[in-house]
């Protein structure tokens, strides 16, 4: 064969690919139940890059929150910038891409208040006056390991005082960096949500969204937990409904609870802070969840429900979920989600029911626990090829506004997460970082990642607190 | 426009000519427009494919074109110094001085981080200008090509080649450059000289690789390492056991289709310019012992450690200088990596009692030293992928699975009965005694060995017939399972940034054991594979694939190079529409890019 008959041979080819792509390129032909994307001649392009690294796109966001702690601390010297750093948080919270929207509008922070009044309090709690915040955060695979809450809560220990992971389940369907658990039996685990575990005949989940049957008269099952990068703890608090009678022991010391179809707690109280804690349980019951921490100071749960749209919350009884939280004095509660529903939001008519769905799950979380505040973190950026070239998924952004919307009119708190991250085409940015910041799927942080969309989060919160604590003082002064 | 053209032309280095890409398949269509005018003034052929062979190197990796070129300019000058020598000690010292060099080149671009890093614990001072340094694509491999010809000179199995055009298009012939095979001078000089030809059939051949490489690279690679195996390597504590060790075998399955997609793209694409490059996977999966399965994985590689490093070490015949040199310094990188003297203590204690056992026994001197010979190969075979600790343990575990298999081998039924169940008692023993996710792993796998190879033995000493397609599968699935729990060091330590490549890669690797060993959870399975059910059904489509006989093989891609070319136009359109459904995200480069 002569070469150029292959020349021909391969002009062919791409001259036929490049006149289908003409002519057809970004649309999709339908083939019985198969439909056939068509790439568009940009495949043989370079798809439109942000040329910028990440570290700028953070720093878009990030640029005006280290200001904030030095300029609270000089008015209390100079109040003739009263007014200047007034401006300055008026000019963060209406336009930084990482402020947070309230439902009044986004100067309106009241709803945050009891929040940093609560965790200011903590500074003055002792061991003779112990006091508890709890913040609880759910999620989809975006946290899945602690990734996220496990950053909040080393700050927020850091700066409150505490220890303890906060709730764990009995079955960690999941791993966490932080935490390890071993189980001696194979227990099925019950989630409302997500895809690992199975749906129980009853709502009573409780505020974990899942919870264990155990069902052993004979040898305990016994459960260890280990504390990796959490501070020691020095409380145990176990949570079980549905007991036929159940028996828990732990360091010598065993407790029991009689048959009682409701939620009931057992306490312990160890001698020294600890990061290894051993449980033996027996009997029949529901176990909802194990609380742990220190005697004072903040914990921060967090729930990862792989695949989840957290839609599920409605699916939980209110009786248990209410009981859990409050009794753990729960003052935030954080829900990631968004980013499982993007791909089946292929029209306006799914956005609008996924985001009637979100404003029922908002409106039971608040019935559950009234004196929490509700943080909606919208979904990250996700880049998927459209017609040959990667960029934001065209659905991300209505998906967004409504979500944004709905929150807001519930009454609930919304932290942009794409816009925080440099919105449009940024996740191809971090995964670009390197290291890593996000995976080849374009979809999941790297814990790296991870760690800069916290560290973003907290720099936010960090910066409505200090304005609290200036308009607080301000108003004490005045 | 302006922009574009010179978008065309520059290095970028975030978008190199990959094979999976629109630019490439219009960089080979100006190719072969050109190539189709001179193809037959071979010399202004050779250096045409030589200057665009370049050209493609700096589409891929920039500036270190200058690193190729010096490698060509080198390695042609000491070629003819070699050859024109008058006696045996100036060859040696020519050839010395091109190895010196080509080497050098390697160590200073690969392991740079390596000797930064023992130079920091040593000294306590940061050797910061390390940090600057990037490994150039391909190195390996063209540094291979250029050691392996100088040899050829020395040994006198090739003449030198009298035309640097002709030399430098050898070496950086654009399809094999950047991910081997490695060809040999003896393999391909030749061909330099040939006019072009290719029948119509070989023609079918090119086009049915190419477009088998593709769907290898974008199927089975690329949609399942995005989709699936890159998270759980990336945080495999957040993956159960089940999930750790499907993405481990999914692992198996897209190092092959990545590497042999690559060659058989490189393959094609080669033959459509007339020039045959030689195979270098014969579906290595199909291996029934771990000697068979590097005679099929890689075999430029295999057959050029074997050549230029085994047999030179004294191979199956004895031990040599080279052979103790090697262990050395193995024991002094080992402890270097590890930061632990024992380490070092040990490899040098298993060194002495193998002197020893060689001092006393006589007739055991020829087993060990082919055995020693065989492990320093696999060792510096494993070193060549990169200065990290796994892939020492990668290179030894290979190493130890082939002694392993040649002791096994000549033993009978029933002393390989005993042998695997006192193996398997005493793992069982530790994982109960020291309880370690590795034990559990060793007691389950030694466990299920023992029950087969009881069951073989118990068969055929009933006199029963022998079922052939049984055992032989048995013995697949044993060398697959061996070889896949060894990937599991080579992924760990893959795609890392030099500096921190060794504590991640270790990390990566125990959390894996520790989750494939010690952290199950039954009852999630049928959860897990509905979760993941595209992943699973592609890597069971895959493996059937691979096992496929190679008479079928051969079949169906004689029947495919034979159809008439407006047929194969319409396939190939057909297939290629068909592989775009596949791409979610951006193309990734090629697993073996990186080495």
């Amino acid at each position: 064969m002569r070469p150029n008959r292959i020349l021909l041979f391969l002009a062919g080819i791409l001259f036929s690919l490049g006149v289908i792509c003409f002519l057809w390129g970004g649309q999709t032909v339908s083939m019985g139940i198969v439909e056939l994307r068509i790439p568009s001649l940009s495949l043989f392009e370079h798809s439109e890059e942000k040329n910028i690294s990440a570290e700028e796109l953070l720093n878009e966001s990030a640029k005006d929150m280290d200001l904030s702690a030095s300029l609270t601390d000089s008015v209390n010297v100079d109040k003739a910038n009263l007014s200047d750093t007034l401006d300055f948080y008026f000019s963060f919270m209406r336009e930084n891409n990482a402020r947070l929207h309230f439902p009044g509008g986004d100067t309106c922070t009241a709803i945050l208040n009891p929040l940093f009044e609560s965790l200011e309090n903590l500074k003055t709690a002792s061991n003779n006056y112990p006091q508890r915040v709890h913040i609880i955060h759910y999620g989809d695979s975006q946290i899945e390991g602690d990734r996220i809450s496990g950053y909040l809560r080393a700050l927020l220990q850091k700066e409150y005082g505490g220890g303890g992971p906060g709730l764990l389940p009995l079955v960690q369907n999941v791993g966490a960096l932080s935490v390890s658990q071993s189980l001696s039996d194979t227990l099925t685990s019950f989630t409302a949500g997500g895809m690992l575990g199975q749906r129980a005949s009853h709502k009573g989940y409780g505020a974990m969204a899942q919870f264990a049957h155990i069902n052993t008269t004979s040898d305990p099952i016994s459960l260890v937990i280990n504390a990796h990068r959490v501070d020691g703890f020095k409380h145990v608090k176990l949570f079980a409904s549905n007991i036929d009678i159940l028996s828990a022991r732990m360091n010598g010391n065993e407790q029991c609870l009689p048959k009682n179809d409701n939620i009931q707690t057992l306490s312990w109280r160890l001698k020294r802070t600890t990061k290894r804690v051993q449980m033996d349980l027996s009997g029949t019951s529901d176990i909802l969840g194990i609380y742990i921490d220190a005697d004072t100071g903040v914990t921060v749960t967090n729930i990862p429900m792989r695949g989840s749209d957290g839609t599920f919350f409605t699916r939980i009884q209110r009786a248990e979920m209410s009981y859990m939280l409050n009794e753990l004095n729960t003052r935030l509660i954080i829900l990631e989600f968004g980013g499982n529903a993007l791909p089946l939001m292929k029209d306006s008519t799914r956005i609008e029911k996924y985001g009637k769905g979100l404003a029922r799950q908002i409106k039971h979380l608040q019935a559950a626990c009234k004196d929490a505040v509700i943080l909606v973190v919208g979904p990250a950026d996700t880049d998927i090829k459209v017609n040959g070239e990667l960029q934001t998924n065209p659905h991300l952004e209505p998906l967004i506004e409504e979500m944004q919307r709905v929150t807001l009119e519930s009454g609930a708190i919304y932290w942009d997460m794409y816009r925080a991250m440099g919105g449009k085409n940024s996740m191809k940015v971090w995964a670009d970082h390197q290291p890593a910041w996000a995976a080849a799927d374009y979809i999941h942080f790297t814990r790296r990642g991870a760690d800069q969309i916290a560290d973003l989060l907290w720099r936010s919160l960090m910066i409505y607190r200090d304005y609290w604590n200036l308009t607080s003082n301000v108003g004490e002064n005045n | 426009m302006w922009e574009r053209i010179t978008d065309i032309l520059y290095f970028n280095e975030a978008h190199p000519l990959l094979f999976t890409q629109g630019e490439f398949w219009l960089f080979l269509l100006v190719v072969m427009c050109i190539f189709s005018l001179i193809h037959s003034r071979i010399a202004m052929r050779n250096a045409f494919l030589f200057g665009m062979s370049i050209f493609f190197y700096y589409k891929t990796s920039g500036i270190f074109t200058l690193a190729l070129l010096s490698a060509i300019v080198v390695s042609y000058f000491i070629g003819i110094a070699i050859e024109k020598a008058n006696n045996k000690g100036w060859q040696k010292l020519w050839l010395t001085l091109g190895i010196v060099y080509s080497l050098s080149l390697l160590c200073y671009f690969k392991y740079a981080y390596f000797f930064a890093d023992v130079f920091t614990q040593l000294s306590g001072n940061t050797f910061s200008i390390v940090e600057q340094i990037l490994l150039p694509v391909g190195i390996s491999f063209y540094t291979f090509q250029c050691i392996s010809y100088l040899m050829d000179i020395y040994r006198g199995r090739i003449h030198y080649v009298s035309s640097i055009l002709d030399f430098g298009f050898y070496v950086s012939f654009f399809p094999q450059l950047v991910a081997g095979p490695i060809v040999r001078a003896s393999d391909f000089v030749y061909q330099l000289h040939q006019p072009f030809a290719l029948s119509r059939r070989w023609f079918g051949i090119a086009v049915f690789w190419i477009l088998n490489g593709l769907t290898k690279k974008i199927i089975l690679s690329d949609y399942i390492a995005v989709n699936f195996i890159d998270r759980v390597f990336a945080n495999p504590t957040l993956y159960d056991g089940f999930e750790n060790l499907l993405a481990l075998f999914g692992y198996s399955l897209q190092v092959y289709a990545d590497f042999s997609g690559y060659t058989d793209i490189a393959i094609g694409v080669a033959l459509m310019m007339g020039f045959y490059l030689p195979k270098n996977f014969n579906a290595p999966y199909k291996a029934i012992n771990a000697p068979q399965f590097w005679k099929r994985w890689h075999i430029s590689l295999s057959r050029w450690l074997q050549d230029y490093l085994y047999i030179p070490m004294g191979g199956n015949r004895n031990a040599t200088f080279a052979s103790y040199a090697v262990i050395i310094v193995m024991g002094v990188i080992a402890m270097m990596l590890t930061r632990n003297v024992w380490v070092a203590i040990i490899i040098m204690l298993i060194a002495a009692i193998c002197a020893i056992c060689m001092l006393l026994k006589p007739e055991w001197k020829k087993a060990i030293t082919t055995n020693i010979n065989a492990t320093n190969t696999m060792l510096l075979g494993g070193l060549w992928h990169g200065a990290s600790w796994n892939f020492v343990i990668w290179g030894g575990l290979n190493g130890i699975g082939m002694i392993i298999y040649k002791l096994w081998h000549p033993m009978s039924r029933w002393t390989r009965v005993l042998v695997i169940s006192l193996l398997t008692a005493l793992s069982y023993y530790a994982s109960v005694a020291i309880p370690h996710a590795l034990w559990n792993i060793a007691a389950i796998w030694l466990g299920i060995t023992a029950l087969g190879t009881a069951i073989s033995s118990i068969w055929r000493s009933a006199g029963a017939k022998e079922i052939n397609w049984l055992y032989q599968a048995w013995q697949i699935t044993q060398t697959f399972v061996f070889i896949t729990f060894t990937r599991l060091f080579f992924r760990a330590g893959s795609n890392l940034n030099p500096e921190e490549a060794n504590e991640q890669a270790w990390n990566t690797a125990t959390s894996m054991i520790e989750q494939i060993g010690a952290h199950w959870q039954p009852q999630l399975i049928p959860e897990i594979l509905a979760q993941h059910i595209g992943i699973v059904y592609l890597i069971i489509m895959g493996m059937i694939i691979h096992w496929i006989g190679d008479r079928t093989k051969r079949r169906y891609r004689i029947i495919f190079a034979s159809m008439p070319l407006w047929l194969m136009a319409i396939a190939t359109i057909f297939i290629v529409m068909t592989l775009y459904q596949f791409v979610t995200t951006d193309m990734q480069k090629f697993i073996y890019f990186q080495f």
